[in-house]
């Protein structure tokens, strides 16, 4: 049954007719996983299936111990009660539980290489499906996890992940999400995570498809000289609507912090996008930074832009800027001297823009399925393809061979 | 003597603030190498904007032909189809594009053909050995964190690629050092030479002209070609600047 909850909440509240304080989500989550669903873990690795709240409570305990928080004006304390809250919040968290859905507890140690988790999920239409997992990450561990949602071009459905992560000291996490979803999808996708002292966590996020999408992400640099870097690209056209909310959370002495978004909107989409970094008590000699560039291909787009910087400190620096706009002009000449007319122009711009973002993608197979699903998506037919691009996934991991 | 190429005929040109190039006239035959000097704002990269199709620039009078075929209101990527390329003062940088990706889709555009991959890829194999760039510069993002001279290299890359009828260089020597200017002359010598292709070098220096074949030398001096000569008057230049030019009238 349908329920209706609030997501992606700006944490400092602003004038309610602007209708950015947060989203408003209808859907019915299941608590079923999703039917084909390849994940692998590396060697080593253990994991439990517990129940939310068990996960929850669970989280209590391994998560890094941070002061109280203190209730300051105007501020929703979508923290509470959990140690380190996700970006599409509570509420979220709350319907996940409700629909009985089970956490997959990772613990994952140091070890001599790198480590990769993979968790590829192929949704039929009609299905719909959730998928959250906690991943502890060791002293000194280094993790790749990537994430890759994806179905029939117009099939429908539902799939909420969830992905919590908590960072033990010097540990470090790459973490991938790619989106590649039908038509007729409702994708909802948080992330929470906490790094302690000296801990990293880069994040590389692709949302391409769905009909409605809904996408948080919450870390919380909590020890000395944590880091958090993401690059996020999306590409919404048609009518889809699409609603992001970054909360960086620096809390711990000289942290840094440094997010992008890259996305081009098209047709008559909708998109909402709040963008906080969040100096707390105590993270002096910190700095954060967010960039936006939005790519608007038509009159009928809605772009709605909230970045915030909120400040407890003194001794910080906080930036934030955003470029949205149509292709320059400049650009197009430059084409057009090389033989490309502004359509053609247009689609190579879009495929460079998220092309950047998609490059990042630590797998090569999830790398070229992003590109081929932006070239499908702007009727990018001419578009010149990698010779060397591989159609299938390979049937032991998410790598694909060569062709 | 061969038909023009370039037929440039009573050309004028303007921005909002009012009109920049008065009356050219310019004929340029396949294979010949112009050269186009004159002081700083006197208009030379307005007129080779504007044979290559800027927007910024309105055609107010005049016309361009190109291999016989009027183009003075074919759009950019026509002219560039017809034969015509114009190297940038300053390339842009195209972040998300790489090289070879950019180079693979403009041949495909130009020539409405697939491309052979192999051929291709020797064919740019060879042609970055000779301008001395790095491999690498192929998988890399368009001029993305190219220094000065790569990213002149870069533009030299995609003439050599292209191979149009007529480039027009825009300051492809400005900001480069010695050992730089003298790959990119290489890489323009290769054109001029091997390719048979036409030149329109707009340049302050000479030093990109010293190992250039030079045909014909225009001064342009406050949107007018004031003079027009053989290779010594590029020499001439070099002695005397461009003072003595600068009360005269079109040529």
């Amino acid at each position: 049954m349908a329920q209706t909850f609030k997501v992606g909440h700006l944490p400092s509240i602003t004038w309610n007719r602007l209708h950015l304080n947060e989203a408003s989500v209808e859907t019915a989550l299941s608590g079923n996983l999703p039917g084909s669903r390849y994940l692998s873990l590396p060697q080593g690795a253990s994991v439990r299936t517990l129940s939310f709240a068990q996960a929850l409570a669970e989280l209590e305990k391994t998560a890094p111990v941070q002061e109280q928080e203190k209730y300051v004006a105007g501020k929703a304390p979508v923290y509470h009660p959990q140690k380190f809250g996700t970006g599409l919040g509570a509420d979220y968290e709350q319907a996940m539980q409700d629909a009985g859905v089970p956490v997959e507890w990772i613990e994952i140690g140091p070890a001599e290489q790198e480590q990769t988790i993979t968790c590829r999920m192929t949704l039929q239409d009609g299905e719909s499906a959730s998928c959250a997992q906690i991943l502890h990450v060791g002293e000194n561990a280094q993790v790749t996890a990537l994430y890759v949602s994806e179905s029939a071009e117009d099939a429908a459905g539902v799939l909420a992940l969830s992905v919590r992560a908590v960072l033990e000291k010097g540990a470090s996490l790459k973490l991938a999400l790619v989106q590649l979803l039908g038509s007729g999808f409702t994708a909802l996708s948080d992330v929470g995570l906490s790094a302690a002292d000296g801990a990293g966590a880069e994040l590389i996020q692709m949302e391409l498809g769905a009909d409605r999408s809904y996408v948080g992400v919450q870390p919380e640099l909590i020890g000395k000289e944590a880091s958090f870097d993401s690059a996020m690209g999306y590409l919404a056209n048609g009518e889809q609507r699409l609603d992001i909310n970054y909360n960086a959370v620096q809390r711990g002495r000289q942290t840094r912090c440094a997010m992008t978004f890259d996305g081009v909107l098209g047709d008559r989409a909708q998109k909402v996008f709040r963008g906080t970094i969040d100096f707390r008590n105590g993270s002096s000699g910190s700095k954060g930074e967010e960039q936006e560039n939005v790519l608007l291909l038509s009159n009928d787009v809605e772009n709605r832009t909230m970045p915030v910087i909120l400040c407890e400190e003194e001794d910080v620096e906080g930036s934030h800027g955003a470029t949205i706009g149509r292709l320059d002009e400049q650009v197009l000449f430059y084409l057009a001297t090389r033989g490309i007319d502004a359509a053609e122009a247009q689609k190579m711009m879009v495929r460079a823009r998220l092309g950047a973002v998609a490059r990042r993608i630590p797998d090569e197979a999830a790398r070229h399925r992003a590109q081929d699903y932006i070239d499908r998506k702007v009727n990018c037919d001419t578009c010149v393809r990698a010779a060397d691009c591989p159609q299938a996934w390979n049937e032991k991991g998410s790598t694909g061979e060569k062709s | 003597m061969s038909e023009p190429l370039l037929q440039i005929r009573n050309l004028c040109a303007s921005i909002e603030e009012g009109e920049l190039l008065h009356n050219i006239n310019l004929e340029i035959r396949p294979g010949e190498t112009h050269v186009l000097m004159g002081p700083n704002g006197a208009g030379k990269s307005t007129l080779g904007n504007t044979i290559m199709g800027s927007p910024v620039y309105k055609v107010t009078g005049g016309s361009i032909f190109f291999d016989g075929q009027d183009i003075t209101d074919l759009s950019a990527d026509k002219r560039a189809a017809a034969g015509l390329f114009m190297s940038f003062q300053n390339p842009l940088e195209v972040p998300g594009l790489s090289m070879e990706s950019f180079l693979r889709n403009a041949i495909r555009q130009r020539t409405g053909k697939p491309i052979k991959i192999l051929t291709f890829k020797r064919e740019l194999e060879e042609t970055m050995k000779l301008l001395q760039m790095d491999e690498s510069y192929a998988e890399r993002d368009l001029n993305v964190g190219f220094s000065g001279g790569e990213k002149k290299k870069a533009e030299i890359l995609q003439l050599l690629m292209l191979r149009p009828r007529l480039a027009i260089l825009d300051e492809t020597d400005s900001g480069l050092d010695v050992d730089a200017v003298r790959t990119v002359s290489m890489g323009i010598e290769e054109y001029q030479k091997k390719r048979g292709g036409a030149l329109l070098v707009i340049t302050h220096s000479t030093r990109i002209l010293d190992s250039l074949d030079v045909d014909y030398t225009h001064v342009l001096v406050r949107g007018q070609i004031v003079r027009t000569g053989d290779a010594s008057l590029v020499k001439e230049i070099n002695e005397g600047g461009f003072e003595r030019y600068a009360n005269e009238k079109e040529a």
